[in-house]
């Protein structure tokens, strides 16, 4: 293992930013520190960055804990949100900073500024100030400069977040395939789930200081390990039962089946995983009648609330509406669609 | 040896000292030390020697005596009565005169708003006595009005000191109340009118409330301004007695060193109460201001516009030909008698000429190179460590807004006029007088800076430190070059101030040092107000010299100066 965050705390006063945090980046690896804001994320890139201490745990790189290391010595290239570029010098000063404070030849950092500003397709911008050029191509100048020192770790801190939609998919997958192809280690804090889930090899779901589930987009979303990442990623059914698992007086059957009847339970359905048909008597397993409350049309997909007496569901089906608000229709749940937890 | 004394500490402290970020934290703690230092030395410490002196008597018990022998005093009631009646009907007029040009600039489209508010700037530029002098060579016995129309006005005593000090905080009172309408939300306005509120009732629910706290500050600043001020008093006051002038007649007139201690430790209060006030307005005012605030675009409205320009271009006038006819006199030969041109009052006759100018300007050099170095450290730990001590810190650095600078001035003697003070050998030095002024500023100077740091996002210096930079590498390539505008602007403040400062100086300067603004107040006094006059000109132009060549460089850099403006409050 390349990097290891092991067991690291840290309070601010009696506020808890991280309760025993471990995470882990290969070689090569792209981790997402993903959750809602305040849940430390970006605490905990700040400590492996040195800019923050912990107070407890240890951070390993390549076998050596790097607590003791000062962050200017860490060698990490970092990129922050937003106006973090220099405004004082050039795209081509900004680049080169870090080789200047290393002591490069001016002919070595001259070529290695155009090489980068090549890399990160702004080949021409290199006189030119911060405030001069774009958002997006700030970020770019940032990533350029971070990654000018060759850097053991790369550590991204929202570098999309305050561009605009358009510029922040075209850059996502810039990053991602810049970073594949240096194949440096890299950490990134994002609240954007679809951004973590897109560019990620593994992601960190973080809530609350503590680390929710760590595995791959994949694993987070089709088998979320609590109620929180199955309710932060992606759109989620919540069905809450005080009394047994029953819907319009007909049975819920679970996937596990010894979970079925008891009281209090909660159960978890994505959307695109319930089947609507035409109305007609339920006859089948996890069949219920119900009714079209309202649809929404996106394009490819179509959204539509359903009624199941007391209980309201969202029901994702590809294509266009076929349905009409008020149409009656059967429901089928597949048991094994049904999530429940502890 | 340092090791087993590591392991001696706890193991909190320990771990600190292991740590990665220490280097830094120590140098902070370090430059904290320093810059705090002198603040003791020089603010804290000569306050508490006064305070004491104030209950030492002549014979050197310690008791409430001078206290009770002041209060027992008829004619000390009267002057605070004086002190107090004038400072209230001076902060009123200049509200009014404040507010209503605030207005005019920020919520009406009245023309020549960029001359108006150029103009407002001008009594800065002067020693206060200038006002003074200004409106007795207007208003005076032999002043242009009464000898032109023979009207035997009599401007000296209170309405003489109300014009004068109006005019002289003024500037100020505008500043405060224009930064607070400038912020408050335009879409307040703007809903007020959808919902159909008339201008008088937008102006009574919305407008007032959104600066309430700007105006109160404002209002205490000019009482407090008012009530300290000592050059307009000693010109133009007369027969009426203030506390600024009873100090000095206490002190330099009888000698009663001590009873000058209890006057200035009264006049104490209302600057303390003042600057308490306005601590909380200014926490309370920024509350207002969120990113999505909306600028305010006025609408024509003929009868509020022109009746705002009128009252604005009356005080505009009366700044320019207060401030323009000292500068006129300057140039005549005998006023009123013979109004013939010449430079003869030029020629100083006073004991050194012009070498308390040079005096000046040297006080005011030092006073902005020391201050600028101390001020843009201290305001770099307080912004960048953030913890007990730099917070007490940052209490102490803005503390000296509450001291008066007749009452620093004072303190000064006493702390420092004395063969036992540690720093005896700085009495009677243009060093000291430099010290005195810059501290007198050092509020407004630091604030100015912490504004200005607080916009340099920590992720500058955060980006230069991963990127491998030492502490002073960012220092010097990213922080100071970010910092340069203010770091000159604030030089430039503490130049300014100090050239015109009389109230700290007053108690400071010897027959070997003396400065600019007491020797104008010398030589009114003396009757040649021709030669004072001439003296209050050459101020003005060294400060208007100081102000163009710091322009001069913002050019050259490239920097909008809309820093300098601030730095005056």
């Amino acid at each position: 293992m390349y990097l290891q965050i092991e067991q690291i705390s840290k309070n601010f006063g009696s506020l808890v930013a991280l309760d025993n945090v471990n995470v882990e980046v290969e070689q090569r690896e792209f981790v997402c520190l993903l959750g809602p804001s305040g849940c430390g994320k970006t605490t905990l890139l700040r400590i492996v960055s040195g800019l923050v201490e912990s107070d407890q745990g240890r951070i390993m790189l390549d076998g050596r804990d790097i607590r003791p290391v000062p962050a200017t010595q860490r060698g990490f290239g970092i990129v922050f949100q937003s106006y973090s570029l220099f405004p004082n010098m050039t795209v081509a000063e900004n680049v080169g900073y870090g080789l200047r404070i290393r002591k490069h030849s001016r002919d070595r950092i001259r070529a290695r500024v155009a090489e980068l500003l090549e890399t990160v397709g702004l080949p021409d911008s290199g006189g030119k100030y911060p405030h001069q050029i774009s958002g997006g191509q700030q970020q770019r100048v940032a990533l350029a400069r971070a990654i000018a020192i060759d850097p053991r770790l790369l550590l991204l801190d929202e570098p999309l977040s305050a561009l605009d939609a358009k510029v922040r998919l075209s850059l996502r997958d810039e990053v991602r395939s810049l970073q594949r192809r240096l194949g440096i280690p890299t950490l990134m804090v994002t609240h954007d789930q679809e951004e973590a889930m897109t560019m990620a090899d593994r992601v960190v779901c973080m809530n609350e200081g503590r680390v929710e589930q760590f595995g791959t987009p994949e694993e987070l979303y089709t088998r979320p390990a609590t109620p929180f990442v199955a309710t932060f990623l992606g759109r989620m059914n919540v069905l809450e039962f005080p009394d047994g698992a029953r819907l319009a007086g007909r049975p819920l059957r679970i996937g596990e089946p010894d979970r079925e009847a008891s009281p209090g339970i909660r159960a978890y359905v994505r959307p695109e995983h319930i089947e609507l048909r035409d109305a007609e008597a339920p006859t089948g397993e996890n069949q219920f009648p119900a009714s079209i409350g309202d649809l929404q049309f996106e394009g490819n997909i179509t959204r539509y609330r359903v009624d199941v007496e007391e209980h309201t569901l969202q029901v994702e089906a590809l294509g266009y509406p076929t349905r009409k608000p008020g149409e009656p229709v059967t429901v089928r749940i597949p048991p094994e669609a049904v999530r429940i937890f502890d | 040896m340092t090791t087993s004394l590591i392991k001696a500490l706890p193991a909190r402290l320990q771990d600190r000292l292991h740590s990665a970020h220490t280097g830094d934290r120590w140098l902070l703690a370090a430059a904290g030390v320093i810059t705090a230092t002198p603040l003791l030395v020089f603010f804290v410490y000569p306050l508490f020697v006064a305070f004491a002196r104030s209950f030492v008597t002549l014979d050197g018990n310690v008791s409430l005596e001078n206290y009770r022998v002041a209060f027992a005093n008829p004619s000390f009631w009267s002057v605070t009565w004086n002190s107090l009646e004038m400072s209230l009907v001076t902060t009123a007029c200049a509200m009014v005169l404040g507010f209503t040009l605030a207005y005019g600039v920020h919520r009406t489209r009245m023309p020549l708003k960029t001359v108006f508010t150029t103009v407002a700037m001008l009594p800065l530029l002067a020693p206060s006595l200038v006002q003074a002098l200004g409106l007795i060579f207007l208003l005076g016995r032999n002043g242009i009005v009464n000898r032109t129309f023979d009207l035997g006005i009599e401007i000296y005593g209170f309405p003489g000191l109300v014009i004068s000090n109006t005019l002289y905080v003024f500037p100020q009172v505008f500043l405060i109340i224009s930064a607070a309408l400038a912020v408050s939300d335009a879409r307040m306005d703007e809903a007020a009118e959808v919902l159909g509120a008339r201008r008088l009732t937008k102006f009574l629910t919305v407008t007032i409330p959104s600066v309430k706290f700007g105006l109160v500050s404002a209002a205490f600043l000019a009482f407090t301004l008012t009530i300290t001020d000592f050059g307009n008093a000693m010109v133009i006051g007369a027969d009426y007695s203030v506390l600024a002038t009873e100090i000095y007649n206490q002190v330099v007139g009888q000698m009663n060193f001590n009873l000058g201690a209890v006057i200035g430790i009264v006049l104490l209060i209302p600057a303390a109460i003042a600057f308490f006030i306005q601590r909380m307005a200014a926490r309370r005012q920024f509350a207002a201001l969120t990113d999505q605030s909306v600028p305010f675009d006025p609408k024509r409205d003929t009868l509020v516009d022109g009746f705002v320009f009128v009252i604005c271009a009356l005080v505009a006038l009366s700044i320019i030909a207060v401030v323009g006819i000292v500068v006129f006199a300057s140039f005549v030969k005998l006023w009123p008698y013979d109004m013939s041109m010449t430079l003869r009052n030029y020629t100083i006759d006073l004991k050194g000429g012009f070498a308390p100018v040079w005096t000046s300007v040297k006080v005011s050099l030092i006073a902005a190179v020391l201050g600028v170095v101390l001020v843009v450290t201290l305001t770099y730990v307080t912004q960048r460590l953030d913890n007990r001590f730099t917070r007490a810190l940052y209490f102490l650095a803005i503390l000296p807004a509450a001291v008066p600078g007749m009452v620093l001035g004072l303190a000064y003697i006493f702390a420092f006029n004395d063969p036992d003070s540690i720093v005896y050998y700085l009495y009677g030095s243009v060093v000291l007088l430099a010290i005195c002024h810059f501290y007198h500023y050092h509020s407004q100077g630091f604030l100015t800076a912490t504004t200005s740091l607080k916009q340099i996002s920590t992720s500058f210096e955060e980006s230069s430190k991963c990127l491998g930079a030492g502490f002073f590498s960012t220092l010097r390539h990213i922080v100071l070059p970010l910092m340069l505008p203010t770091v000159l602007a604030v030089a430039v403040f503490f130049f300014m101030r100090s050239m015109v400062s009389l109230a700290a100086a007053i108690f400071l300067v010897t027959p070997k040092v003396e400065v600019a603004s007491v020797t104008i107040m010398r030589l009114d006094e003396t009757g040649l107000q021709g030669q004072a006059a001439a003296f209050a000109t050459a101020v003005i132009a060294v400060v208007l010299a100081a102000l163009g060549i710091f322009k001069l460089i913002m050019m050259l850099l490239g920097v909008r100066t809309s820093g300098l403006i601030s730095a005056q409050k």
